[in-house]
């Protein structure tokens, strides 16, 4: 085993399988952690950010100015690059502008605080591949990097499988072994989320930021009664009970 | 109503100028009157004069001197009607022109005349004189011992006549003249004045309008100006011109008064995008922390538990100061958005069964178009739509009802959130779209948000050209009990 690129090269165990790009060699497999960049000049943000990403298996670089940033990015091969916009010395925008001069894909992802539009035109028209916007959660900056990552490699990830339930990305069924089950959008976007990490536990704010749009008012049973449809209709397709309530926090799937 | 001041100003000065030359066209008349009046007696003093001593001539008669006299007095063509009588002292006529009217009769003439030949009138005076008229007779008469000239104004059928009346002791002289090519002759002037002054009242008002017109036009380029202020932004100017010294001032003190006004609204608007801007670092941390945290924790711990009621309040800071910064970009009309083809009926149909789930103890009731779709801010409309509903849901009495209606009117899509509710206090309906106000006086935390609903649903609305409105109470199905806030979009 040598490291076929300038990255780490980390061996972990099959539960992380989803979350790393793998490359068969011979007599077993071999995982390299994604790399990531993360340049953000805010130390608390980027502390938390490098644990919640760590803890998901990537391997992160941290840095906190643009230049350093631009110098790393530019001499380093990284998997996704996490690129502030308002950063001292050099700019996200610039940064992000000068790589793409240099033939540099990697695929990026803007953090934005003003979140306007002509910035968000902007970093896309500069090449950026993704957009957020603050404040945001890790998981979500996670399940873009993942989205990124696989669609710079080319493969895509479209069933998510916890047992034997099958959730497709693409063509948005949802199979308990081989029993369709037949789910609202709103259902089906619930469930995918919930899916992307089982184990996870995802509060009741999280969830109705993503699923429904919502940014107020998590006072309401919306979620409540669309995990009963779920629950039930899994049951009905002769599913476990995967989806678990943890008390005054929110939903996660078993793992 | 009121006219434009241009127009008034043009009505009063025509108005005070019509006073004046009325006025003055008055006297004018008046004493163009006396005036030829007054010649015109001093010509009839002259001849009558004239007349009463002729010269005796030795070889021709008295009488056709007087008879020449008179023709050659006719010649003149003011003088064609000249009459002529001539009465002896004890008030007989002695003398009386062919072309005498008859109409004009004798008793007619003067007291001092009549009175002397009252008991001697001849019934037809001769035609011709008396041929034995004594010689001296006229020659008795000296300058001294004539009387003055009396003149006034005989009216006899349908004709006016100037006659004057000179006497000496023995003899009268009476001489008249028509007076119609006089009373032509005034009856032009006063045609000229009444043909004039209109005329000139009209020269007055136009040109008097024109004038004020003109004169505020830079009072127009002002409005022009302040009207792009509202519709644009505060960086209109107004070019100062020369040769304005009225307005100059008044245009240099707006313009400077909308440099403050742009400047302090661009601290404003600056100062509020940039403290929504330095809170997100801090939220951002907050959050992220607090997510992690709720991982980290024991599940279904009590720390869990707060930490997720920490995350909660972190999610609703955030959301208070999105919407302040939505509003601060609006406010600095600087709101972009995003448009794209948006299936509003749709949208309004998802967001009413959200709301449904919110309050399920409400009875819904919804109306909605299908297929009504719009060029709008996907993400801002459905903000300012779910303000709405959950304004409804918020401000609701318990068990009370929910109603949705979109529909197309007059080239507006119109949505109506209603609800049933204790009804809106009359001072409260201007307040109701000011900034963290909220609908209860207390302020009882019982009912959730921060008051930024209604205010951000019309920013956004206004951001499309559209608006938010509370409908009046009477309006759209009377005493309903429902109170009813109108979105309405362009279509």
């Amino acid at each position: 085993m040598k490291p076929s690129r300038a990255g780490k090269l980390i061996i972990l165990n099959l539960r992380l399988a989803g979350k790393q790009r793998w490359r068969s060699r011979g007599r077993g497999i071999i995982f390299r952690a994604m790399k990531i960049l993360v340049v953000e000049d805010e130390k608390r943000i980027s502390s938390f950010v490098r644990k919640g990403l760590e803890e998901q298996g990537f391997v992160v670089d941290v840095c906190h100015n643009g230049d350093d940033g631009f110098q790393q990015a530019a001499t380093q091969e990284y998997d996704v690059i996490v690129l502030d916009i308002m950063l001292p010395g050099r700019d996200g925008l610039s940064i992000l502008r000068q790589l793409r001069e240099q033939a540099n894909t990697t695929p990026v992802i803007l953090l934005t605080a003003r979140g306007s539009l002509n910035e968000r035109v902007e970093g896309l028209e500069a090449g950026a591949d993704d957009y957020l916007t603050k404040p945001f959660y890790v998981e979500e900056l996670v399940a873009r990097i993942h989205a990124l990552a696989r669609r710079a490699t080319g493969r895509a990830l479209t069933v998510r499988r916890v047992g034997d339930l099958t959730v497709n990305l693409l063509t948005r069924e949802v199979h308990q072994g081989d029993r369709p089950i037949d789910l609202t959008a709103r259902e089906f976007n619930l469930l995918e989320y919930l899916m992307r990490s089982p184990g996870r536990i995802y509060t009741r704010t999280q969830i109705l930021e993503h699923v429904w749009d919502y940014h107020f008012d998590p006072n309401t049973n919306i979620i409540d009664v669309y995990i009963q449809h779920l629950r039930k209709k899994i049951a009905e397709a002769g599913g476990p009970p995967i989806i678990e309530t943890v008390r005054g926090v929110g939903y996660r799937i078993k793992s | 109503m009121k006219l434009p001041f241009h127009l008034r100003i043009a009505l009063i000065s025509a108005a005070c100028s019509s006073v004046v030359l009325a006025l003055f066209a008055a006297g004018a008349y008046w004493m163009i009157r006396r005036e030829a009046l007054n010649r015109m007696d001093q010509r009839l003093g002259e001849q009558a004069r004239r007349l009463l001593f002729i010269p005796e001539d030795a070889r021709t008669p008295r009488w056709d001197l007087v008879v020449r006299a008179q023709r050659a007095i006719q010649r003149d063509e003011s003088w064609r009607s000249f009459i002529l009588m001539v009465k002896d002292g004890a008030g007989k006529t002695i003398y009386q022109s062919s072309n005498w009217p008859r109409e004009l009769s004798e008793t007619l003439l003067p007291p001092a005349v009549s009175k002397s030949s009252n008991d001697a009138a001849p019934p037809a005076p001769p035609r011709r004189p008396p041929p034995a008229l004594p010689r001296k007779a006229l020659l008795l008469a000296r300058p001294d011992s004539v009387s003055s000239t009396e003149c006034f104004t005989h009216s006899a059928g349908r004709r006016a006549w100037r006659m004057a009346v000179t006497r000496s002791e023995s003899e009268t002289v009476i001489i008249g003249v028509d007076l119609a090519p006089f009373q032509a002759e005034i009856h032009a002037v006063r045609r000229a004045f009444l043909i004039a002054l209109p005329a000139a009242l009209v020269l007055i008002a136009a040109g008097a309008a024109v004038l004020s017109h003109r004169s505020l036009r830079p009072v127009r380029r002002l409005a022009r100006t302040i009207e792009a202020v509202t519709a644009g932004g505060l960086d209109q100017r107004i070019p100062v011109r020369r040769g304005d010294p009225d307005f100059e001032g008044l245009i240099q003190l707006f313009n400077r008064m909308m440099d403050r006004l742009e400047h302090s609204f661009q601290q404003a608007s600056r100062f509020s995008a940039d403290a929504a801007h330095e809170l997100k670092t801090p939220l951002t941390i907050l959050q992220g922390r607090l997510e992690q945290a709720i991982q980290d924790a024991g599940a279904g711990s009590q720390a869990q538990q707060d930490l997720t009621e920490l995350l909660e309040e972190a999610h609703r800071l955030r959301s208070i100061v999105e919407k302040l910064l939505i509003l601060s970009r609006a406010d600095a009309g600087r709101l972009e958005l995003s448009r794209e083809e948006v299936d509003l009926s749709r949208l309004v149909e998802d967001i009413c069964e959200d709301t449904t789930f919110q309050a399920p103890e409400l009875t819904f009731e919804r109306q909605i178009e299908p297929g009504i779709h719009a060029n709008v801010d996907r993400e801002l409309v459905t903000l300012a739509v779910r303000n709405l509903a959950s304004n409804a849901v918020k401000y609701n009495t318990p068990g009370g009802r929910v109603r949705f209606t979109l529909m197309r009117a007059e080239g507006r899509i119109e949505l109506a959130v209603s609800n049933t509710g204790p009804g809106i206090a009359e001072e409260d309906r201007g307040r109701l779209f000011e900034r963290f106000h909220r609908g209860d006086k207390s302020r009882s935390r019982r009912i959730e948000g921060a008051g930024l609903g209604l205010s951000l649903a019309r920013a956004i609305a206004r951001a499309h050209s559209g608006d938010v409105v509370l409908a009046p109470a009477s309006e759209g199905g009377a005493n309903d009990g429902l109170t009813r806030f109108l979105l309405t979009l362009p279509a």
